[in-house]
C-alpha cells in the first residue's frame, strides 16, 4: 500500500518536473517574444513619433500661411468679406423662412 | 510509588514516562514507538512541504521576474527621452522628442570606401559623401550623417556593412519654430530646459502627460505673422503682441520680436531670446489714462459729465505737461481719453490721494509676480518717491514701468465686467476673479473706449464688424537724463466686441519709424492700433467671433420674428 502510495507520488513529482520544466522555458519563450515585440512597438513610437513632428511641421499654419501666400495668391478674408457672406446666408434664410410661412397660409 | 500513565499522548508530560520507562509494560512499550514514528513521519513532512514551497515560491518568482525584466528591457531607452511634448490648446504639437542616429564609419575596418560612399550616396542624396573619402582612406573614423530617421537608418543598415556604426541621439524638436519660440523656449544638447517653459518642465514633477498651454497656434501665427511683419514695416527695434481671454486670463497667443528659431537658438546671438512681452518692462504711456479715468469713477471722484479744462499746459514744479492733440477747451473723462489728454487726465490723477492711486495699482496686479510658467519674466518698477510730480506722470503712464503682460491683464480686468484674472498659460478650469471695479464703472469705461475707436486717436484700431474698444499710447522714451524727443514706445490695447469683450490685444513696438504710410507719424495709431486691427480682423473668426452689423442685426431680428418652420433656421448666427 505504501509503496505504491510512494510510486504513484515519485511519478507525480517526476511529472511535475516535466510539467514545471516546460513551464519554465515556454515562459522564457514568451518573455523574449513580449521583449522583441515591446522592442519592437518602441522602435514603431519613435517612428510615429517622428512622423507626428513631421505633421506638425508641414502643417504648421506659419507653413500653410507661406505656402498659399505663394502659391494661391490668398489672402486673410476681410471683416467685411465675411460680414457680407453672413448678410448673404441671412437675407437667403429670411428668404425661405418667408416663403415657408407663405404656403403655411 | 509514582503514578503509571496509562496512555501516552503526544506532547504530553515526556520526563514524567521516561523515569518510569522500565516498569511499561509491552502494549505501552509499542504504542509509545508507534506515536514517536509518528512524530518522525510529521516532522518529514513538514520539512518536505517546506522545501517544495520554497521551490513554488521561486517558480512563481522567476515566471514574472522574468516578464518584469522584460518591462525593464523595452522601457529604458524610453526614459531617456521622456520630456513631455508641449501641446497648444487644441492638442497641436509645439515641442516633442524624436530619437535620430548619427552614421560613424569604423574606417580602418572597411576594404572599399569609395563603393561603400556610393552606395550611401544613393541612399542619402542630400549629403555630399564624397568629401569623406581622403578621411577614410588615411583609416580614421569618421561621422559621415547625423540625424538620419529610422527608415533612413534602415535603408543604411540594409547595406549590411558591420562597419558603419550608429548613436542614437534623442532631438527636441519645434515643428512651429519661431513662432511659438517665446512661450516653448528651448532646450540645450543634454535635454536640459533653458528658457521658456522648457526651463520650467526641468523641475515639473509628472512628466507622464504632455503640457498643455493655453495658445491656439492658429492665433499665435497670425500674430506672428503680423508683429513681425509690423516689425519690419515700421523699423522698430523690438515689439511684443500678446490676445488673452478676458474671463479667465487665459493667453491664447504671446509673440515677442526679434525672434529666434527654438530649433537652432544660437544662431540668432542672445538677444531675440529677450522676451518683450513678459520680460520688457516699458512706460507704456497713455494707455494708463484708462486706469486713471476707470480709478477716478471708481472712487467717486469723478462722473462722466464733469469737464476738466485743457486750455492750458500744465505746469509743476519745474515741469509742465502739454496734450499731444491739444483740444484747448473743457474735455469729459470720455473725450480725455478720445483725444488723450495729459493735461486732463493728470487733472484726474491730482483728484485723489496717493493712497488711493496705489490701492488702485494692487487691485490692477501691477505689484504681482507674473504667476506664468517662464523664465522670462519681470515685476513693475514704481517711481522711488511718489509726490505731486508722480503723481500726475503716472496718470498718464511716465515714471512707471511695467510689462505688457501685467498691462493687458490689468486692461482686461477693466473692460471684462470689472474683475482681475492672473494670466495663464495653462487651463485655467475655473477662473477666480478679484474685484477690480464694479460693472458700471466698466460699462463706462467700455463706451469711452468705443469711442476712442470710434472717433479719437485710435481709429485705425478698428477692425471691420467687431466692434473694437481700445486706447493708444505713444510714450517717449526714457533716456539717460531725461526722455527722447523723437523716440517712442507705442502701443495699442483693445477687446473685442464691445457690449461683451471675450478677448482683449495688445501690440507693443519699440522705436517705431514713420513712414510713407503713416504720413511721417509714428504715433501707435499709426502702427500699433493698424496691427491690433489685423490681428483682431483674421483671430476673431478662428476664435468663433463672426462680425456683426446693424443690418445683419436687424435681419436676425427678422428671422427672429418668423414662425420656426426649417431646421436650417438654426444655423442662423445669433
Amino acid at each position: 500500500m505504501i509503496r505504491t502510495l510512494n510510486i504513484c507520488s515519485v511519478l507525480c513529482l517526476v511529472g511535475l518536473l516535466a510539467v514545471l520544466y516546460h513551464v519554465r522555458y515556454s515562459a522564457a519563450a514568451e518573455a523574449k517574444a513580449l521583449r522583441d515585440l515591446e522592442a519592437q512597438i518602441l522602435e514603431e513610437q519613435q517612428q510615429a513619433q517622428i512622423l507626428r513632428a513631421e505633421y506638425s511641421g508641414l502643417s504648421d499654419p506659419g507653413r500653410l500661411l507661406a505656402l498659399s501666400k505663394l502659391h494661391l495668391g490668398l489672402e486673410y478674408a476681410s471683416g467685411a468679406q465675411l460680414l457680407a457672406a453672413v448678410e448673404e446666408k441671412n437675407i437667403q434664410t429670411v428668404k425661405l423662412l418667408r416663403l415657408g410661412t407663405a404656403e403655411l397660409r | 510509588m509514582a503514578r503509571r500513565p496509562t496512555t501516552i499522548k503526544p506532547g504530553g508530560d515526556w520526563a514524567a514516562y521516561r523515569s518510569d520507562l522500565a516498569r511499561l509494560d509491552a502494549a505501552n512499550l509499542e504504542s509509545l514507538a508507534v506515536a514517536r514514528t509518528r512524530r518522525r513521519t510529521r516532522l518529514a513532512i513538514f520539512l518536505f512541504s517546506l522545501v517544495f514551497g520554497v521551490f513554488a515560491a521561486r517558480l512563481v518568482d522567476l515566471t514574472f521576474s522574468v516578464q518584469s525584466q522584460a518591462h525593464a528591457a523595452a522601457r529604458l531607452p524610453q526614459e531617456n527621452y521622456a520630456r513631455p511634448d508641449i501641446i497648444d490648446r487644441n492638442g497641436r504639437i509645439l515641442a516633442t522628442n524624436i530619437v535620430l542616429s548619427n552614421l560613424v564609419a569604423l574606417s580602418a575596418q572597411i576594404e572599399n570606401p569609395d563603393q561603400l560612399l556610393a552606395e550611401l550616396q544613393r541612399i542619402l542624396p542630400d549629403i555630399d559623401f564624397a568629401r569623406f573619402l581622403p578621411t577614410m582612406k588615411r583609416g580614421v573614423n569618421v561621422r559621415l550623417a547625423t540625424r538620419l530617421t529610422p527608415s533612413q537608418k534602415q535603408a543604411v543598415l540594409r547595406l549590411g556593412n558591420p562597419y558603419l556604426q550608429f548613436n542614437d541621439v534623442v532631438v527636441r524638436v519645434y515643428p512651429s519654430g519661431a513662432t511659438t519660440a517665446h512661450i516653448t523656449g528651448f532646450v540645450d544638447v543634454d535635454q536640459k530646459g533653458l528658457a521658456g517653459l522648457e526651463y520650467f518642465i526641468n523641475d515639473l514633477q509628472d512628466w507622464s502627460r504632455p503640457v498643455r498651454t493655453t495658445i491656439d497656434l492658429r492665433v499665435q501665427t497670425i500674430m506672428h505673422d503680423v508683429l513681425l511683419s509690423g516689425l519690419r514695416m515700421f523699423q522698430a527695434k523690438r515689439g511684443a503682441a500678446i490676445m488673452m481671454d478676458v474671463a479667465s486670463g487665459e493667453v491664447v497667443g504671446m509673440v515677442s520680436g526679434p525672434d529666434y528659431d527654438p530649433n537652432d537658438p544660437n544662431q540668432t546671438g542672445q538677444e531675440p531670446h529677450f522676451n518683450n512681452a513678459t520680460q520688457g518692462r516699458f512706460e507704456l504711456g497713455s494707455v494708463f489714462k484708462i486706469f486713471t479715468v476707470a480709478m477716478g469713477l471708481e472712487f467717486g471722484l469723478i462722473s462722466s459729465d464733469m469737464t476738466f479744462d485743457t486750455s492750458e499746459p500744465l505746469h509743476f514744479g519745474k515741469f509742465q505737461t502739454d496734450d499731444v492733440h491739444p483740444q484747448r477747451r473743457p474735455l469729459t473723462p470720455a473725450e480725455i481719453l478720445i483725444y488723450s489728454s495729459n493735461i486732463g487726465s493728470a487733472k484726474i490723477a491730482k483728484l485723489a490721494t496717493a493712497d488711493q492711486i496705489n490701492e488702485f495699482w494692487v487691485r490692477l496686479g501691477l505689484y504681482d509676480n507674473l504667476d506664468l510658467p517662464l523664465l522670462e519674466r519681470t515685476t513693475t518698477k514704481f517711481p522711488a518717491r511718489f509726490g505731486e510730480a508722480e503723481q500726475i506722470t503716472t496718470s498718464y503712464g511716465h515714471g512707471i514701468a511695467t510689462s505688457p503682460m501685467h498691462f493687458l491683464s490689468a486692461a482686461a480686468a477693466i473692460v471684462n465686467g470689472g474683475e482681475y484674472y492672473r494670466p495663464s498659460l495653462f487651463p485655467v478650469e475655473r477662473p477666480i476673479g478679484q474685484r477690480v471695479v464694479s460693472p458700471e464703472t466698466s460699462s463706462s469705461l467700455r463706451a469711452m473706449l468705443r469711442q476712442v475707436v470710434e472717433r479719437g486717436t485710435g481709429k485705425n484700431g478698428e477692425a471691420d464688424g467687431y466692434y473694437v474698444i481700445g486706447k493708444t499710447g505713444s510714450a517717449d522714451k526714457s533716456i539717460a537724463g531725461g526722455y527722447s524727443a523723437d523716440k517712442i514706445i507705442a502701443s495699442f490695447v483693445a477687446a473685442f466686441p464691445q457690449d461683451r469683450p471675450r478677448y482683449a490685444v495688445m501690440v507693443m513696438l519699440d522705436e517705431p519709424q514713420a513712414t510713407e504710410q503713416t504720413h511721417g507719424l509714428n504715433y501707435s495709431g499709426w502702427n500699433a492700433a493698424p496691427l491690433t486691427a489685423k490681428i483682431i480682423e483674421r483671430a476673431a473668426p478662428i476664435l468663433g467671433i463672426m462680425p456683426q452689423s446693424p443690418e445683419l442685426a436687424a435681419l436676425n431680428a427678422q428671422a427672429a420674428a418668423m414662425p420656426r418652420l426649417a431646421r436650417g433656421h438654426e444655423d442662423a448666427p445669433q
